[in-house]
């Protein structure tokens, strides 16, 4: 019986597979042979059947009870899922704040013809090297037709692209995914370390929806045109569900983008600061500007005196084509549910 | 669904699209279910733990960084997500008492007699329920390892990462685990499993 004792515990793997086949030989000659260590590996084969010879089948509204509670998780949560890990995300976000204001260094520059890396850079793309494994299933092609040319391979290698570059064809048009307005949008943990800017835009209790640039010395309403307030759950979602929704592609940004930033913004979200949560908050806008059918966005402080000025490719928050036909009809859908003409 | 296939949807949903999570959900709904279900014991806290399971695998997908794969993470969560359940609730099966220590793995194995054979002596859902009576008395450390192997596929090294143990101490696990069972279902009155007959000297 001794020489059975070490058999034992080899047939527990046999039975799952995990012996080389000289293993496995000799132990089923062995079993062959010995009638005992033959009723123990049955017995280990009928519990293993026992336990997998019927699987339960889970109820049908498994599936769809996982899906309608993440939808409607808190605003708080869902932001979890997007965002708040990549580099990428976490150092755009850092110079959308305001560079200056967080004394971030030169060196995290988006788009940028200069070559240098700063220290910051370097770790910042180690560290999008590293979560780019979860993206290598998307095929990365030319990025023909998707941007300048003069930024397909030099000045074009910046941040944004040093990661892995990735293009879909959806409906036709060529997306080019560099980063996603959810993850600029949603960041929470912008900043330096002992900085860290909250997020603001999914946590707002209430967004002003302005017409054109939003004045933020003027008290005269007539300057501030205030178009709606989003104040309801029901108002919010309806502009988180859009900007969830919006596609993942960016265009290069350009220099020469800075331009058309100096003109006024079509709209201006307004953010009021929670400075119950958090005293130190400042009121945000996003202004967003629509050309050639492409929505731009760029995020400042609101007492700043023009978001828009000095515009760099540190300050685009977002560039998209095909947006603006459906960001209209949500201004429409809103103007119109408010009784607005 | 392969691994690759698992990846693109991982990508999709960390980029943004929450849809595709429903896919993976779907694939692994039984697997999880099974888990689940074998683990506490009944079906509705089953149930719950998971959605619990997948909604906390939609919310740190984040974290998940693909060096293994999808299922096996969600599964790993899984027992978590069940261990804890188990530990909070205080709840405790009927026989977990008795077998808690771990000086219970070297008693005797008993050895079924000539007369067993699982195919001619019970019907099988006799054995089925038996089996399940018997891995609910196993402690949830033992039950949760064994479950991974048989109900969720997983290899002995994907165990070890999961649960971040060496090898061999997850096949020793599930050789006790299977032992105990042994030794449980020879106890449990209520079926002739034919396991009582010839006691063994010490294995």
């Amino acid at each position: 019986m001794t020489d059975c004792e070490k058999y034992l515990e080899l047939m527990s793997a046999m039975l799952d597979g995990e012996l080389s086949s000289e293993q496995e030989a000799e132990l089923r000659t062995h079993i062959g042979k010995c009638e005992d260590c033959k009723r123990v590996y049955n017995a280990f084969k009928g519990i293993s059947r026992a336990l997998t010879d019927e699987l339960a089948t889970p109820p049908d509204t498994l599936v769809k009870g996982v899906m309608f509670k993440i939808k409607n998780q808190k605003k708080s949560e869902r932001r979890f899922a997007f965002g708040r890990f990549t580099a990428l995300a976490a150092c755009l976000a850092l110079v959308l704040f305001g560079a200056s204001h967080f004394g971030l260094l030169d060196g995290t520059k988006l788009g940028s013809t200069k070559k240098s890396a700063a220290p910051e850079a370097t770790e910042d793309q180690v560290l999008m090297e590293d979560s780019a494994p979860e993206n290598s299933g998307v095929v990365a092609e030319e990025r023909a037709g998707a941007a300048d040319a003069d930024n397909a391979e030099g000045s074009g290698q910046t941040m944004l692209t040093s990661g892995v570059p990735q293009t879909e064809i959806v409906d036709g048009t060529v997306l080019q995914y560099g980063f996603s307005v959810q993850n600029m949008l949603m960041t929470s943990e912008a900043g330096t370390e002992d900085n860290k800017e909250p997020y603001f835009l999914f946590e707002a209790k209430e967004i002003l929806v302005y017409e054109g640039k939003y004045y933020p010395e003027e008290q005269d309403e007539d300057k501030n045109k205030l178009l709606f307030t989003l104040s309801t759950e029901e108002d919010l979602n309806a502009l988180y569900e859009f900007v969830t929704a919006l596609p993942d592609n960016t265009v290069e940004y350009t220099p020469e983008d800075g331009e058309i930033l100096k003109e006024d913004p079509l709209y201006t979200l307004y953010i009021p600061a929670d400075t119950e949560k958090d005293k130190n908050a400042k009121d945000k806008v996003i202004c967003i500007w629509f050309v050639n059918g492409e929505m731009w966005c760029v995020t400042a402080d609101a007492h700043s005196p023009n978001p828009a000025q000095n515009v760099s490719a540190e300050k685009i928050l977002y560039k998209a084509e095909g947006v603006q036909d459906k960001f209209e009809a949500l201004i429409k859908g809103m103007k119109e549910a408010k009784g607005i003409t | 669904m392969t691994r690759e296939e698992e990846d693109i949807l991982v990508a999709k949903i960390q980029n943004g699209n929450s849809t595709a999570f429903e896919e993976l959900v779907i694939e692994n709904q039984t697997k999880v279910y099974n888990l689940a279900l074998r683990m506490v014991g009944n079906e509705q806290d089953a149930y719950d733990m998971s959605q619990e399971a997948f909604i906390k695998a939609y919310n740190s997908l984040a974290l998940f960084r693909g060096e293994s794969r999808f299922s096996v993470w969600l599964y790993r969560l899984t027992t978590n997500v069940c261990l804890d359940f188990l530990r909070s609730s205080g709840r405790r099966t009927h026989a977990s008492l008795t077998f808690m220590s771990d000086e219970d793995d070297e008693k005797e194995l008993e050895i079924p007699d000539e007369r067993f054979s699982p195919e001619t002596l019970v019907e099988k859902k006799e054995l089925r329920e038996a089996v399940n009576r018997g891995l609910m008395s196993l402690s949830k450390d033992y039950r949760a390892i064994l479950l991974l192997r048989e109900i969720d596929g997983l290899s002995y090294e994907e165990i070890a990462e999961a649960l971040a143990l060496e090898e061999g101490t997850v096949k020793s696990r599930i050789f006790r685990a299977r032992k105990r069972l042994c030794s449980i279902l020879t106890a449990d009155g209520n079926f002739s499993f034919g396991l009582t007959s010839k006691k063994t000297k010490e294995v």
